[in-house]
């Protein structure tokens, strides 16, 4: 397979940072998520992608061709910017055919193609709309569906997620997965989050104070993260696992150690599981619960977050829960308590 | 300070009468001159909007040396006296001078000529147009014009698309304020192009010859008065702005 979008030796400097000797490849058709904290240098990594500057030093290709010298506009790779920045002088439609309408494709052809991502991002009814009344998340449908109209080469999302609430989040998780899917199209995401990074990514790179240091699938990350907790891709309730059993939904899984987790899911082989560290209950006593899933561990370590408490436990495998403050007080926990974790199997993600 | 500022905007709309309006309004020479400045005054808002657009962007988008020294310069016209804007202009543009010299061999007079009058104009008064689309710019988010290129449209296609319209008002708010500040003023154009006369350099004439008010002499109107013409003018002004005001608010609901 043919790389989409690959980065050969890139490095360029500002006064206070740079961007250090950064090496991608990204499979055709795939979605690699970029990994980093604030300042770790992923937007500025984007933007050269973009073609907002050129880099210093080395070299970007799009399918194989050499596009480090062309403008922006000859690249073929949409950007979507955090901030969305629709163009709030034009409707929703003319938004999406913006692209089209500056490559002068003709009327029938840019309606075909804005009608058809319209639909397949939900929002068909919003079309004779200003994008200026419109909320986080449907800003940012109609961002992804400006970026993919023109049939673009490789999508560039930056922080997609991450000026809209939890519940849309969710919402625009599915649409990307959906579009990613339909389209085929090579998809460069940033991130911050690393939930988000495990839910859609193929491949993960993981970039600080400018430099790429690790790349790999997720489930290699979750799996590096569970033989040593304090790495890069902290684990924070983030299991691989296999399914064994699936019975109407309910699906029991592997996650090593000789023990199950129960977890609600239609999927089967190979899965990542997220469980909510606020909804595990932290018992002294296996307490008869409804609770069907039930993992013992040693408090190692308990981190004060206000009216609540994060409890994390080692042995078998690491956990953290956040209980509160009230609750921890009356178990009389302390480092190096026995406990059992208890949580429902709708409790569990999979991811 | 609001006293200072309306009363005698006020006395002066007050204190003008209907038949001194219409003396005003019938008077040859008071209607060519305030014809002369609004045609003059628009000319140079349209300059200035033409040939500022390009220089704010510049300034607005590109840090570059030298960019503060331009910035700078560009406010000078603001800070001079304006007799001496009227000097320093006639130095270069005057008849016998560079650049005058090179235009009167083309059979074309910069000094005392509606010519004459607009160079003087755009120099006192584009500057506040030039400032108005470079903080535009300045504060446009610099991915705007990166999204739209990225979607494969060209810079240009991208200026008059995204760049423009975002911008508009700001351009209008610049080609009001040069404009107003072109219809206003007397000493340069004393200097430069004190003939033909626009209306402020008349309402000096006649106030100088003739006083405040309308002379009339055996039925021969000598005089149809500065106040009048300058009543006149008022209320010119304000019409427009006014009109300015409600394009302005319209573009923005």
């Amino acid at each position: 397979m043919g790389y989409g979008l690959a980065v050969e030796n890139l490095s360029n400097s500002w006064p206070s940072f740079s961007l250090k000797n950064i090496n991608l490849a990204v499979p055709e058709g795939s979605y690699f998520v970029l990994l980093g904290p604030t300042g770790s240098g992923k937007t500025l990594l984007l933007e050269a992608i973009a073609g907002a500057y050129s880099p210093t030093e080395g070299r970007i290709f799009v399918f194989g061709e050499d596009v480090s010298h062309l403008p922006p506009e000859k690249r073929r790779i949409s950007y979507a910017p955090q901030n969305y920045l629709l163009f709030e002088n034009m409707t929703v439609r003319r938004n999406v055919e913006y692209g089209l309408h500056a490559k002068g494709v003709e009327e029938t052809e840019r309606k075909k193609r804005s009608k058809h991502l319209l639909e397949m991002l939900g929002i068909s009814h919003l079309v004779d709309r200003s994008p200026r009344n419109l909320s986080g998340g449907e800003r940012q449908r109609v961002s992804l569906a400006r970026a993919l109209a023109v049939e673009p080469r490789a999508v560039l999302l930056d922080e997609p997620l991450s000026a809209v609430d939890a519940e849309t989040k969710s919402t625009i998780i599915d649409y990307l997965r959906r579009v990613h899917t339909e389209t085929g199209v090579t998809v460069i995401h940033v991130t911050h989050d690393r939930l988000e990074a495990a839910s859609l990514a193929d491949r993960i790179g993981v970039i600080r104070e400018g430099e790429i240091r690790e790349v790999g699938s997720p489930l290699e990350f979750s799996q590096k993260a569970y033989s040593k907790p304090d790495s890069i891709f902290e684990s924070d309730n983030l299991i691989p696992g296999n399914v064994i059993r699936s019975e109407s939904n309910l699906a029991l899984v592997d996650v090593g150690a000789g023990k199950i987790i129960e977890a609600i899911t239609d999927r089967t082989g190979q899965v990542m599981l997220h469980i909510r560290p606020e909804s595990i209950v932290i018992s002294k006593h296996g307490v008869d619960s409804s609770a069907r899933n039930r993992l013992t561990g040693t408090v190692a370590e308990v981190t004060d977050l206000g009216p609540t408490v994060r409890v994390r436990l080692s042995g078998g495998i690491p956990i953290a829960a956040i209980i509160t403050r009230r609750s921890f007080f009356e178990m009389e926990l302390n480092i190096g308590s026995q406990v059992y974790a208890l949580f429902k199997a709708t409790s569990v993600d999979v991811l | 300070m609001f006293f200072l500022l309306v009363s005698p905007v006020l006395s002066l709309i007050f204190g003008s009468s209907v038949s001194g309006l219409i003396l005003a309004l019938t008077n040859a020479e008071a209607v060519s001159s305030i014809a002369l400045t609004i045609y003059t005054s628009g000319l140079t808002a349209v300059v200035a909007v033409v040939l500022g657009i390009p220089l704010g962007y510049l300034l607005g988008k590109y840090q570059f040396r030298g960019r503060s020294l331009i910035d700078s310069i560009i406010e000078i016209p603001l800070m001079i006296p304006h007799t001496v804007a009227g000097i320093a202009l006639i130095t270069i543009f005057g008849s016998a001078e560079l650049v005058g010299a090179l235009f009167k061999g083309y059979g074309l007079r910069l000094t005392n000529d509606v010519m004459g009058i607009v160079l003087t104009l755009v120099f006192v008064s584009a500057t506040y147009t030039v400032k108005q689309v470079e903080e535009a710019i300045r504060s446009l988010d610099p991915k705007l014009e990166l999204v739209s290129r990225s979607l494969g449209a060209s810079s240009t296609f991208t200026f008059f698309n995204v760049t423009m319209p975002s911008i508009w008002r700001s351009v209008v708010t610049g080609a009001i304020l040069t404009w107003a500040r072109a219809s206003s003023e007397v000493g340069a154009l004393f200097i430069m192009a004190y003939y033909p006369p626009v209306a402020s350099i008349l309402i000096w004439n006649l106030y100088a010859g003739y006083g405040l008010h309308e002379s009339v002499s055996n039925g021969v109107v000598l005089s149809p008065g500065a106040v009048n013409v300058a009543a006149l003018m008022i209320f010119i002004n304000l019409g427009i702005f006014v009109l300015f005001k409600v394009v302005q608010r319209k573009r923005h609901n």
